[in-house]
């Protein structure tokens, strides 16, 4: 496959989809040894989970909160067909992330678009950077 | 850090990126072939495709949310990038139809083949 490499940026990128794609091999069944990737952002209020998700709906992922555990679950399926190349991860891949800050259960919001899920954590009040007041006496 | 830097193409904004190569399935039927590849982030109106010479190219940009959040990453596995990928296409298909579409970032192109130039000759005896 031919493909324009940019610059030394796109050439690592493409080291690591190698890398992604082989450690892909080899896996028991009903594991993909797949996961998806994610990105993490964090401020005083919330944190802000983002995984990649091609291809799945709302219907084909579970999001789990357990104490300050979050969990993603779901299924990757490939419709039977003859293929000549086959790349896309299949299989079921399950990720948690445990986080410093206690979080508030009911406020959490998950949505998926665009083959991206997103996960907005607020954290409790209680764990809120706050400042003291430093008393003069 | 260690005299590393992006290059900076202004002619060329996607250069200035990092270009994921997206990850493909490539099926083939009677009647065409269907190239599924995964660009998460992408929409219908970032997505490109293209057929020139017999080269059928894929681009498309994406995006995320915790990149423009005012907030600090605290891990990173992937960016909101261009995908870029061109895959040769033989003789059979029929550029003139050549159909996309994209749901749930995931690009589909529909390649369908020509019709059929196979002909059977009747041998006649003399």
């Amino acid at each position: 496959m031919l493909v324009k490499a940019h610059s030394i940026w796109n050439d690592l990128a493409e080291v690591q989809n190698e890398f992604d794609r082989f450690f892909r091999w080899g896996y028991g069944e009903g594991v993909s040894g797949y996961y998806p990737p994610a990105n993490i952002a964090e401020n005083d209020d919330s944190y802000l989970v983002e995984a990649r998700v091609p291809g799945l709906a709302k219907e084909d992922i579970t999001v789990e909160l357990d104490g300050r555990k979050l969990t993603i679950r779901g299924e990757n399926k490939r419709d039977a067909a003859n293929y000549s190349r086959e790349e896309r991860a299949t299989g079921k891949f399950e990720r948690s992330f445990t986080f410093k800050h206690a979080l508030a259960a009911d406020s959490i919001k998950a949505e998926v678009k665009d083959g991206i899920l997103t996960v907005i954590l607020p954290k409790v009040e209680e764990s809120k950077p706050r400042k003291i007041e430093i008393v003069a006496k | 850090m260690f005299g590393l830097q992006k290059k900076t193409d202004e002619k060329n904004p996607v250069a200035n990126e990092v270009t994921y190569l997206p990850a493909v399935d490539v099926a083939e039927t009677e009647t065409g072939y269907t190239i599924l590849a995964d660009v998460p982030g992408a929409q219908k109106d970032s997505v490109q495709v293209t057929y020139e010479e017999g080269v059928v190219t894929l681009k498309a940009e994406g995006t995320t949310r915790s990149e423009n959040a005012k907030a600090q990453m605290i891990h990173r596995e992937f960016r909101a990038a261009a995908y870029e990928r061109a895959f040769r296409v033989g003789e059979d298909v029929d550029a003139e139809k050549i159909s996309a579409e994209i749901s749930n970032g995931v690009l589909k192109v529909s390649l369908p083949k020509r019709a059929s130039t196979k002909k059977t000759i009747a041998v006649s005896v003399k």
